[in-house]
């Protein structure tokens, strides 16, 4: 079952791969001034933090929405986890500093698991 | 992948990419980084910079920054809290400064939300979601636009969870869907409480909706029901701070206000568009008992919402109008193709994708009669280098328990700008300056407010549900006569609009520097900073000049 999974993530990892390199050039001409380095960063983070992990939450219902639609709206979800899950850390004194290299590979294993485990299920 | 299917994705990918180009993009000059705040034009837009700069210093928002908070310690963190971390954490992922990160986020989001609201139209019909889209350039526009450049961004963050919200909403029948409700209304109540009462009206209505089209079954009321908890949950702790500090700080009362103190938008902005809304809410009334019609119940909604300032919301329901660009757009979209079907029944997307683009160009660049457009600003606002750097010395270089006052500076009346000298600080009042430089004296003894954040009422947490309110203890301290001998640092401008001003701040600054206890530390084209070395003691003379 968890080969269908792998499966769809790799079919989609092409869209995935292109939507970095299509957000690369919409910020260099959007932010024509800005160094690339810079502009490779912002993209980087984005897709870092909401783009990936929002991708794996919403494998959950891959069934059901398009490519699309689940990675766009998966950017919300990702930014909400990762918004609501980094203001508890740091109430537990995990310094917030740690949060956008640890938030994301949690979000994507349990966005995984989850696919994985529907499709145990079904 | 047929071509019109590329074509649509060609046609979102331009249309998120025409939103950051003419939002941050030209208000940025195009440029990602710089070297102060940029384009900051409101106190607001540097209470959430310094608060979100603060959380990212600490760690963590157990407790609010103390120099936000009047000099207070261990008040509790009690605004709601995820623009401030989401900031932080790109600002450590990305090398930017908080205070650009924190800027593009509203931006950002805005943009994802219009193409979120975009799958919502696009599940009554591709072509309206296609002609919907150009409305949202007027969330750049006027009155709209203040909410990103006055530093509104919580509830635009706030507005932009609630838009996916609403997709989740629509979407009732995804298994397990409650896991997206109760996520997104979570992030809601955390970004911006007020829109989370909105969003659950919102949830009552639709609920009658479905019921309306007998689609509402237990499976539903339940799925409805395990987001709620599921809200709960997320924010069970961020609620106790809502309910004990701003339950008691602001209770809701009922407040009628037709305009409040910051620009808005208005129904009658959107100019000629209007008549393309009304076919559009008129169309969608009469599809109402044939088709599913959800993204009418939340355009119209949030209409009615954006006018609840006449039913008690006060300013609440103007900050709502930020999004009517983006709420409205169903509304524009149906109006528009309702009369290209009639005109040419052999519409396609193609057609309404070429039509959408002739629709942007107008309301990008055009400027005509009645249309309403895209206000372009590109401007450093309030900050410039000179301010930027004597604050940013002040929070590098002086003891963090030191206490700055500041003398007369243009851009001191958004007093937020002071808190990021990281240091509790005071500030003198215009009115007795200009009293003073009158009456051509020099004083040691000035009319002087602290600025900071009193909308928590500087909260000190006792116990779970229990709090000091150390505001109301400690009022007394924070206005009144106050003698400037007993501050650590003192910060001049040496430039102001009014020359009287500067002159006057000079002629004290050389005043106190005939004290050898007195040093200047800090010098650039605008600052002088002053370090008292012997607080308390006699530092100038009164006398007339």
């Amino acid at each position: 079952m968890s080969k269908e999974v792998f499966d769809k993530i790799r079919e989609e990892s092409a869209y995935l791969g292109i939507i970095a390199l299509v957000s690369i050039i919409i910020f260099k001409i959007i932010f024509y001034n800005e160094s690339m380095i810079n502009v490779l960063r912002i993209v980087f983070s984005l897709l870092w933090l909401f783009g990936l992990p929002g991708y794996f939450l919403m494998l959950h219902w891959q069934e059901s929405l398009d490519f699309r639609e689940r990675f766009v709206v998966g950017i919300a979800l990702a930014a909400a986890v990762v918004g609501i899950s980094s203001y508890y850390l740091g109430l537990i004194e995990i310094n917030i500093k740690y949060h956008g290299f640890m938030l994301p590979p949690i979000i994507i294993a349990i966005g995984l698991v989850s696919s994985i485990m529907k499709k145990t299920k079904v | 992948m047929s071509l019109k299917i590329n074509l649509e994705n060609v046609y979102i990918v331009a249309v998120f990419s025409l939103l950051l180009f003419l939002g941050i993009g030209n208000l940025w000059g195009h440029k990602l980084s710089h070297d102060f705040p940029y384009s900051y034009f409101a106190s607001d837009a540097f209470q959430h910079q310094t608060r979100a700069e603060g959380i990212k210093d600490a760690g963590s928002y157990r407790n609010e920054p103390y120099y936000n908070v009047f000099g207070i310690s261990n008040v509790i963190g009690y605004y709601p809290p995820v623009i401030y971390h989401l900031a932080a954490i790109i600002s450590h992922v990305s090398g930017l400064e908080v205070y650009d990160t924190v800027y593009f986020l509203p931006f950002f989001f805005a943009a994802v939300a219009s193409l979120i609201f975009y799958f919502i139209i696009r599940k009554f019909n591709t072509n309206v979601a296609i002609l919907s889209m150009p409305l949202t350039v007027l969330l750049f526009y006027n009155g709209a636009y203040t909410g990103f450049t006055w530093g509104n961004w919580p509830s635009l963050l706030a507005q932009f969870f609630l838009v996916a919200f609403f997709w989740a909403l629509v979407n009732y029948e995804l298994n397990r869907n409650f896991i997206l409700l109760g996520i997104f209304l979570g992030a809601v109540f955390m970004s911006h409480s007020s829109e989370a009462f909105f969003a659950g009206f919102v949830l009552i209505i639709f609920s009658f909706y479905l019921l309306f089209r007998k689609s509402l079954n237990l499976s539903i009321i339940k799925n409805f029901a395990l987001g709620l908890i599921l809200v709960v949950i997320i924010s069970s702790y961020y609620l106790v701070i809502f309910r004990y500090v701003w339950m008691e700080r602001q209770p809701y009362t009922f407040s009628v206000i037709k305009e409040w103190g910051a620009p808005s938008l208005f129904i009658a902005d959107f100019g000629i568009l209007l008549i393309f809304l009304g076919i559009g809410l008129i169309s969608g009334l009469l599809l109402f008992k044939s088709k599913d019609v959800a993204p009418l119940i939340i355009s119209s909604m949030m209409l009615v919402f954006g006018y609840s300032n006449y039913v008690g919301f006060g300013d609440r329901a103007f900050q709502l109008r930020y999004f009517w660009p983006i709420y409205l757009s169903f509304l524009l979209g149906l109006g528009i193709y309702q009369i290209a079907k009639i005109a040419y029944p052999k519409w396609s997307q193609a057609h309404s994708i070429v039509f959408a683009t002739i629709i942007f160009v107008l309301l990008s660049f055009a400027s005509l009669p009645l249309l309403p457009s895209y206000s372009r600003i590109s401007n450093q606002g309030v900050m410039d280098s000179y301010h930027w750097q004597a604050l940013d010395w002040l929070s590098r270089n002086t003891e963090k328990d030191s206490t700055i006052y500041f003398f007369y500076g243009d851009i001191y009346n958004q007093d937020a700008v002071l808190r990021n000298s990281k240091r509790a600080h005071k500030l003198v009042i215009p009115q007795d300056y200009v009293d003073a430089i009158q009456k051509r004296e020099i004083r040691r003894f000035y009319d002087t407010e602290s600025p900071g954040d009193g909308g928590g009422g500087a909260a000190v947490r006792k116990s779970l549900t229990k709090f000091t309110f150390k505001l109301d203890e400690r009022e007394k301290e924070f206005s009144g006569r106050t003698d400037i001998c007993k501050y650590n640092y003192l910060v001049f401008d040496k430039q102001a609009s009014q020359q009287a001003f500067a002159q006057y701040n000079l002629l004290l600054a050389s005043e106190l520097l005939k004290k050898d206890f007195v040093k200047l530390v800090f010098e650039n084209e605008i600052s002088i900073v002053l370090k008292n070395n012997k607080p308390g003691e006699d530092c100038i003379e009164q006398r007339s000049i």
